[in-house]
């Protein structure tokens, strides 16, 4: 018996007919196949233990049904507990490697102390071609005046599920960077949930993926802002080719009472391919008037002013679409750590199959 | 006449919504020169050279380009610029999604005598410096976010990547400071080097002019070329402006 | 500091007195609450209209009874349909002459300012009081030009009724959801326009619709045929007085714009605050036509209104400026929703959202670009403004795009006026009220200068009533 459960709820329901307001997806549970992640990096004064910490630590988010699954399949538990006034700037990598047909579940609790900074980052790979199940939750504490940077590469194979969470609590002064990049599995699902609950509290969600073959991406992330003077930024950037679809929603939430508060909510789809479909829902609510929101998209293929700057360069049709491809291959490596750069690579080569660089 | 680099004969363009902007243009560069095109606001200067890349957004109603003597009338822009044409954008476009650096190595791709590898990086690295530009630039998207004077010397950076044959320059001097004039000026000087190469500087604005080489100036006026000459033509629109340049072309449709 | 927010939040209610004022229920005749199968064979008999609208009527009770109330948009738990009272009909016949409407129905509509508009700035004009028409006019000229403006159940029984039965509740067929359905099985009264080819109507029509009986439901329907290089502007205008019951808005509006010609549709909605406004507008335009709604959403409890633009025929336009005051006690959820379904089409969306005194304003919107929407643009923009910290401001857009060589831009702001604004102001000698009011009406001032004259001038008065209660 499979678990069917209703994933990246959108926090506002709209019209059912779209098809936006939540993804269906279908979860093994049988047990999960065995996994040592490798840890490499810098974790100098952080502490690390092979059980969770923050189950009591309670934060509503939109996927308690999500949430209930991976802690009750989890086999890989962790806690990351960052040490009072520790500062890294290197980063703190697990990396995992999955073998065709393998089910894994992890939980990662991180607890930043007061005044502390790290940089982790979680890789998840598989061969190019494999199948299976890979779901994940990522808890965040972030403590006062503390502020993580916490990177998900996923590049698993074709034939995969994939669904990575996070949820991080943000007190006074405190920033939660995070950054997926969902670039592997048949279906990719990624979501975040960031509550800003102290004073000048901070976060910010990347997500950038590359839409390949027949892939269905589907994103949803979201900010409350509870505390005063919060600094928010969601920003997703692709692109999509041959069949791929994507489906991306973006919630910027004031709650009353967080006065001061400002949110930049932010989307560019560039559609390469006659076939591939987006969807996107950039919701802005709002119950405290002293805030700041915006939020931008735009969607479609090369505008003809964008063209003619390129071609006016010599660049033609083709060789643009190349370099927008390049250039975001380009700018994931340069985010990452040069054993994960190298991922980049092989699944630029084996997975997108492109030969130009 | 071995020694035309553009040819431009009995020119005229409209918008794509039928509505003439330029009237029956005729313009010779040859290597080695540099040639002012100046004009009022609204003239149709920008508009020639954009029409000299082919874009899209007008139609040549008549009349012929020739680069080299050979017809490019109805080549695409593309086509123009792998010909050796550049243009500098007087507001260049933002263009999320492509780096400074993956652009300029594509771009170079389609130069006449491409750099490769190292000689690219050396290349880049020295004009870089050249023009007060951060490395890190290259990583930041084309253009976005980028302060006036910083696309300005973006546009600079890639002319003299690019080295092409034929430069033209609209409003490059414009809304920039004193330092960054300077830098400009820089530029454009080492541009002029190669007595090989032309150049056709777009502008109303005349403090980078009398820093300069000057060849031939051309005077646009509501879409007609009413005036040519030398460097004297700057010297007398600086002291009275276009007002007797417009007279005459209001005589002309009169 | 404390000042301002005390100031703030003694905003009055906006003063409806000129539309709130009841008339006596006389010499009507109304049918038993709740909705069977026996209520929409009365009324079917009573109208005296074609067998195949019984047959529409009674399908659409049965989608009515299957479809489930929206589980999305604001709560409408409180209206219970069997409380409401479908079918309220004065006993007079509709008159061409405000003189031969019954006196206590004129007086409203005199006080309303419709006669007064007829007389100076329009074409023609329909007036809907409770579920029947009962006025209305076109002017000679208009009509010696084949314009045809008249009651729909009218022109149900005369040339034109093949025309309407092959658009009637085709756009917004009843199986759209389950206010449609009831709107296709209890409808009554509403207006039928049709512009013949290449016909210019220069000043625009109007229809008034005013819901005076309480408890009482409105359902009429709209249809307008804009034949190919046609144009017209027509104006539709609404108000009730407040009762403590619930009173039901499901109107229907179908619009059909063909080739090369250009329609727009201006909407000032001022239901009062005990109204239900669940009303469905939808128009098709056909190649190189141009559809334009202007639309003001001041009234009402609850609304659920997204007008929609079918851009059916290649280089078809549609233009969407909304305005929504969401004050005390109403939850306004209003948007529109648009088809790119050709090649070389295009919309902009504009739209102004305002929200006071603990009202909730939802702007809600969905463009979707078909396989066939090659070369297509849509641009939306939506601005919000809080103007306390009691209120409540969403906005939910969507966009759904299966064609790769379009462009589909959107951007959204929120906030409140701006205090350095206000200080700007204030440094030139201008008082804080006044200030703010401004600022205001600034913010509104890109939907109200498309509002015909009179329209605009009784928005900004809206909009200074409200401010000037800070004062209090």
């Amino acid at each position: 018996m499979d678990t069917i459960l209703n994933g990246n709820n959108i926090p506002v329901l709209t019209w059912n007919h779209f098809n936006v307001n939540y993804k269906q997806i279908q979860l093994y549970n049988r047990p999960d196949d065995k996994n040592n992640p490798v840890i490499t990096g810098d974790s100098t004064g952080m502490h690390i233990k092979n059980k969770t910490s923050l189950d009591n630590f309670l934060i509503s988010g939109n996927d308690a049904k999500t949430a209930s699954y991976i802690i009750a399949n989890a086999s890989i538990t962790k806690t990351i507990t960052v040490n009072k006034d520790n500062s890294v700037e290197t980063p703190l990598i697990f990396d995992m490697t999955l073998k065709d047909n393998d089910k894994l579940t992890a939980l990662f609790d991180i607890i930043l102390e007061e005044n502390s900074h790290a940089n982790i980052i979680v890789s998840i790979s598989s061969s190019a071609n494999a199948a299976g199940q890979y779901t994940d939750l990522i808890r965040i504490h972030a403590k006062k005046n503390s502020s993580l940077t916490f990177t998900c590469l996923q590049l698993l194979g074709e034939n995969f599920l994939a669904f990575n969470n996070a949820i991080a609590y943000v007190e006074n002064d405190a920033k939660v960077t995070i950054h997926h990049m969902p670039l592997g599995g048949k279906t990719a699902l990624a979501s975040a949930l960031t509550d800003l609950h102290g004073y000048k509290a901070a976060s910010e969600i990347y997500a950038d993926y590359i839409g390949h073959s027949r892939q269905d991406i589907d994103l949803n992330y979201v900010t409350r802002h509870y505390g005063k003077k919060g600094l928010s930024e969601i920003k997703m950037t692709g692109l999509l080719l041959n069949d791929s679809k994507k489906t991306a929603r973006g919630t910027l939430d004031f709650h009353h009472g967080c006065k001061g508060s400002s949110g930049n909510e932010s989307e560019n789809v560039l559609l390469l391919s006659k076939t591939a479909k987006n969807k996107s829902v950039p919701l802005m609510l709002c119950d405290e008037d002293d805030v700041v929101g915006n939020h931008g998209a735009a969607i479609g293929a090369l505008d003809e002013e964008h063209l003619f700057y390129l071609q006016s360069r010599g660049i033609d049709e083709t060789s643009a679409r190349q370099i927008f491809l390049d250039s975001a291959i380009a700018r994931l490596k340069n985010l990452l750590p040069q054993n994960l750069a190298a991922k980049i690579d092989t699944y630029d080569k084996e997975v997108l199959c492109n030969e130009s660089l | 006449m071995s020694d035309k680099l553009l040819e431009v004969k009995n020119y005229s363009i409209a918008s794509t919504d039928d509505i003439s902007i330029l009237h029956n243009l005729n313009l010779t560069i040859n290597k080695g020169e540099t040639h002012i095109l100046m004009g009022p606001n609204g003239a149709g200067k920008s508009t020639f050279g954009s029409s000299l890349l082919a874009n899209p957004a007008y139609k040549t109603t008549s009349g012929s380009i020739l680069f080299e003597n050979e017809d490019i009338t109805d080549l695409p822009t593309d086509k123009r610029a792998k010909k050796g044409i550049f243009l500098s954008f007087q507001s260049p476009v933002e263009v999320p999604g492509i780096s400074l650096y993956s652009f300029l190595r594509a771009a170079s791709k389609n130069t006449a005598n491409p750099l490769k590898g190292k000689l690219f990086r050396q290349k880049l690295n020295d004009t870089l410096k050249n023009l007060d530009l951060k490395h890190e630039y290259l990583e930041r998207d084309l253009n976005v976010g980028f302060s006036g004077g910083e696309r300005k010397k973006v546009e600079m950076l890639q002319l003299l990547m690019l080295s092409p044959k034929l430069a033209i320059m609209d409003e490059t001097d414009s809304g920039l400071d004193v330092d960054a004039v300077n830098i400009m000026l820089r530029g454009i000087t080492e541009f002029q080097q190669d007595n090989e190469k032309g150049l056709l500087i777009i502008s109303h604005n005349m403090h980078i002019l009398d820093k300069l080489k000057i060849d031939k100036v051309h005077i646009l006026v509501k879409g007609h070329i009413v005036a040519e000459g030398g460097s004297e033509l700057i010297d007398e629109i600086n002291k009275t402006g276009f007002v007797r340049f417009e007279t005459q072309e209001g005589g002309n449709n009169v | 500091m404390s000042d301002t927010t005390k100031k703030k939040t003694m905003v009055a209610d906006v003063d409806r007195n000129l539309y709130d004022f009841k008339k006596a229920e006389k010499d009507v005749e109304k049918l038993a609450s709740g909705l069977t199968e026996d209520i929409v064979r009365q009324i079917s008999a009573k109208k005296h209209e074609p067998n195949w609208m019984l047959e529409h009527r009674l399908k659409s009770l049965k989608i009515y009874n299957e479809l489930k109330v929206p589980n999305w948009g604001p709560d409408i738990t409180d209206l219970d349909i069997d409380n409401i009272v479908t079918y309220v009909r004065s006993k007079t016949k509709m008159a061409a002459k405000w003189d031969e409407v019954p006196a206590d129905i004129k007086d409203t509509f005199e006080r309303l300012g419709i006669p007064e508009a007829e007389r100076t700035s329009l074409a023609g004009v329909g007036a809907q009081y409770d579920s029947e028409l009962v006025y209305h006019n076109i002017q000679d000229s208009v009509a010696k030009k084949g314009v045809i403006y008249s009651g729909i159940e009218e022109a149900l029984a005369g040339p034109y009724a093949e025309m309407i039965k092959q658009h009637f509740m085709k756009l917004v067929p009843p199986s759209d959801h389950k206010f449609a359905a009831l709107h296709g099985a209890v409808w009554s009264g509403g207006s039928f326009v049709y512009v013949p080819p290449y016909t210019t109507v220069d000043i625009p029509l109007q229809s008034y619709f005013r819901l005076n009986s309480p408890g009482a439901g409105q359902f009429e329907h709209t249809l307008i045929i804009v034949d190919k290089g046609a144009y017209l502007h027509f104006i539709e205008g609404c108000s009730a007085p407040k009762y403590n019951v619930a009173n039901l808005h499901a109107g229907c509006v179908e619009l059909f714009v063909g080739e090369n010609a250009h329609l727009r549709y201006s909407t000032i909605e001022n239901w009062s605050k005990n109204m239900y406004n669940l009303n469905t507008k939808r128009a098709k335009v056909e190649r190189n036509g141009s559809m334009e709604w202007i639309s003001g959403s001041f009234g009402s409890h609850v609304s659920y209104l997204y007008p929609m633009t079918i851009l059916n025929g290649e280089y078809s336009k549609s233009e969407f400026t909304g305005i929504t005051f969401a004050g005390e006690g109403q939850n306004l959820d209003t948007g529109t929703k648009i088809l790119h379904n050709a090649p070389h089409t295009s919309s902009v969306v504009n739209t102004k959202s305002l929200s006071k005194s603990g009202g909730i304003g939802t702007f809600r919107s969905a463009v979707t670009m078909t396989e066939k929407a090659h070369k297509s643009k849509s641009s939306v923009s939506c601005q919000s403004l809080m103007l306390d910290d009691k209120s409540r401001s969403d906005t939910i857009p969507l966009m759904d795009v299966r064609c790769d060589d379009v462009n589909v831009g959107h951007e959204a702001s929120i906030g409140r006026i701006d205090d350095e604004a206000v200080f700007y102001l204030m440094s030139r000698g201008i008082n804080e009220n006044e200030a703010k009011t401004l600022i205001v009406n600034g913010f509104a001032n890109p939907i109200s200068k498309e509002l015909p004259l009179e329209y605009a001038v009784e928005m900004n008065n809206l909009i200074r009533l409200e401010m000037e209660g800070g004062i209090g």
